[in-house]
């Protein structure tokens, strides 16, 4: 059942994607949107495919969600393109982007028909707006300034685990966002979104100056 | 990793900076396109004052994700950093967009009016897709949500300062008032059927999100405008809110009709002025609440009326003077005067 929600979890992230422009999604931007998407998931009352990560260091990576979005290529669902093998300072690395392939709509369209499927999109859609809303510099950095991936004692391969919600430092630092706002205003769950979002390009920002 | 302090402190700027301009609407539904593309529109008039010169004529951003997946067409390419530089020369230039205005391409340009534009959008097949015209020199905005084709809603960014005072506040609705709600001829969707003088189902939600969006168009970058905010008292119609000083406006809208139109369709009952009054009064009630509930420094009572006869309700105008509510009464008209005209002398010549 695992495999089947984070395949259609990976089909609604790389739809939504398309829709605000951001295809095709390098694998670095889709294992940063996945975990981004994973930590946020309580704000919609949505489901994590996974509360647990190791800090690798290439930033957030899943290898079940590399072997799932190969997989979904495969069958025509995604596309992928410049599969690329790069070796740097930090070692190999196969780099590739992915796109909506022929197959996406009507499993899409089939998703859609239950409530589970209908509610997991419009949460994915609104997880990638609010990534999407952000400066281009900003988008592959702001998964690395998480308030989950960055917490504080988390050095290179320590086993983050963020399932209870005292220790999902993401959700609480959006939570925050109802007792910063001015003149009590209350927001509303995609202001939370947004708003965590752009506090992270704003930690980004802080640190490239 | 900053400091709590610093933490909380970098929070609540990025709050106060950003919480205006995120579309209230879901991401995937085209009202949240036609937010966003006023939110920026609202954004470039705020920020026009500092170029030198901006280039004439309408503009145009449409709503078209898969513009690009078989080629950009000849004549596009590609704007850079569309959105988050925003260009002094949108004058004549038709853009195309995703839903977040992360990738947009932009035509040659040289539309020198808003049927050129129309035009080119019909030769595109993109006339049905939502989309916001633009008159950067003006500020006549004319929203599509269902493409050009369809029902057009036409409004006007004015110049509103930033300080949140009630002579401000009215000009920001008179504004969409006279640009747009007063006469069928710019807002006919507001009338089922408007010669019997019955009003859509819902009528009041219309102007809510009219006014809405309307407000956040003006507001980009000095204010903070919340739709059906919830409170102790109840949800609130629109809240508006200033950050420095920090001051809070509440609205509540009311129609007042003639006839009350059932979703289902017949029969219609007739509103009376009892009805009306009672209707109206029900507004006072509630927005006194959300006054209390907001600590606001000042509550509006925006009357819509749609009546036959536009006569004042003095029970309500004496309450509202003695709650310290801010009344005010628009008129909306179920035909121009150039209508009326017309209908007399044709019915002279029938006689």
């Amino acid at each position: 059942m695992l495999v089947f929600t984070t395949r259609v979890w990976l089909v609604f992230l790389v739809d939504a994607a398309y829709r605000a422009g951001l295809n095709p999604l390098s694998k670095r931007r889709v294992h940063r949107l996945v975990f981004l998407s994973n930590c946020l998931a309580p704000l919609f009352q949505a489901t994590p495919n996974t509360a647990q990560i190791v800090k690798y260091k290439h930033g957030p990576f899943y290898p079940l969600i590399q072997w799932e979005l190969d997989r979904l290529a495969t069958m025509g669902v995604l596309t992928i393109d410049n599969i690329k093998y790069t070796h740097d300072e930090k070692g190999w690395w196969v780099s590739s982007d992915y796109g909506a392939g022929q197959m996406m709509e009507p499993i899409l369209s089939h998703c859609r028909q239950s409530a589970y499927g209908q509610r997991l999109g419009e949460y994915l859609n609104e997880v990638v707006a609010g990534f999407a809303s952000l400066r281009g510099a900003a988008l592959d950095e702001v998964a690395l300034r998480d308030e989950n991936y960055n917490q504080p004692g988390a050095t290179a391969d320590s086993f983050i685990d963020f399932s209870e919600q005292e220790e999902n430092f993401s959700l609480q630092t959006a939570r925050t966002f109802r007792s910063v706002l001015p003149a009590k205003l209350v927001p509303t769950q995609k202001e939370e979104l947004f708003l965590y979002m752009r506090f992270l390009e704003a930690l980004v920002a802080r640190k490239t100056n | 990793m900053p400091t709590d302090i610093s933490k909380l402190d970098l929070m609540k700027e990025v709050a106060a900076n950003n919480l205006n301009s995120i579309p209230a609407a879901k991401s995937g539904d085209p009202r949240a396109f036609i937010e966003a593309a006023v939110n920026w529109f609202g954004r470039w008039w705020y920020l026009r004052s500092q170029w030198e010169t901006i280039a004439s004529g309408y503009c145009a951003l449409v709503l078209n994700h898969e513009f690009a997946a078989n080629g950009v067409p000849s004549s596009f390419a590609e704007k850079q950093f569309f959105r988050d530089a925003p260009d002094p020369n949108l004058g004549g230039h038709l853009h195309v967009s995703d839903f977040s205005l992360s990738r947009v391409f932009r035509d040659q340009g040289g539309h020198a009016d808003a049927d050129s534009i129309y035009r080119k959008l019909k030769n595109l097949n993109l006339d049905t897709a939502p989309c916001v015209l633009f008159a950067p020199e003006t500020g006549i905005m004319l929203t599509a949500e269902q493409g050009i084709s369809g029902q057009v809603v036409p409004s006007q960014l004015s110049s509103f300062d930033g300080n949140l005072t009630v002579p401000n506040m009215d000009a920001l609705i008179t504004g969409l008032y006279n640009s747009t709600l007063k006469f069928p001829e710019t807002f006919p969707h507001i009338w089922w059927k408007k010669d019997k003088y019955i009003p859509i189902f819902q009528a009041e939600k219309l102007y809510q999100g009219l006014l809405y969006i309307h407000l956040k168009g003006n507001t980009q970058g000095t204010c903070i405008v919340v739709r059906e905010e919830q409170t102790n008292a109840g949800r609130t119609d629109l809240t508006i809110t200033s950050l420095n000083p920090e001051i809070a406006f509440v609205v509540e809208m009311k129609v007042l009709k003639s006839f009350f139109y059932h979703a289902l369709g017949m029969p219609v009952k007739s509103f009376t002025k009892a009805d009306n009054e009672a209707w109206a009064d029900s507004g006072i009630c509630q927005v006194c609440d959300y006054r209390t509930a907001k600590q606001a420094k000042e509550a509006f009572l925006l009357l819509f009326d749609m009546r036959k006869k536009h006569a004042v309700i003095n029970k309500v105008k004496v309450r509202c003077t003695r709650e310290s509510i801010q009344l005010r009464k628009y008129d909306i008209f179920n035909a121009t005067a150039r209508d009326i005209r017309s209908a007399k002398t044709k019915r002279s010549k029938t006689r």
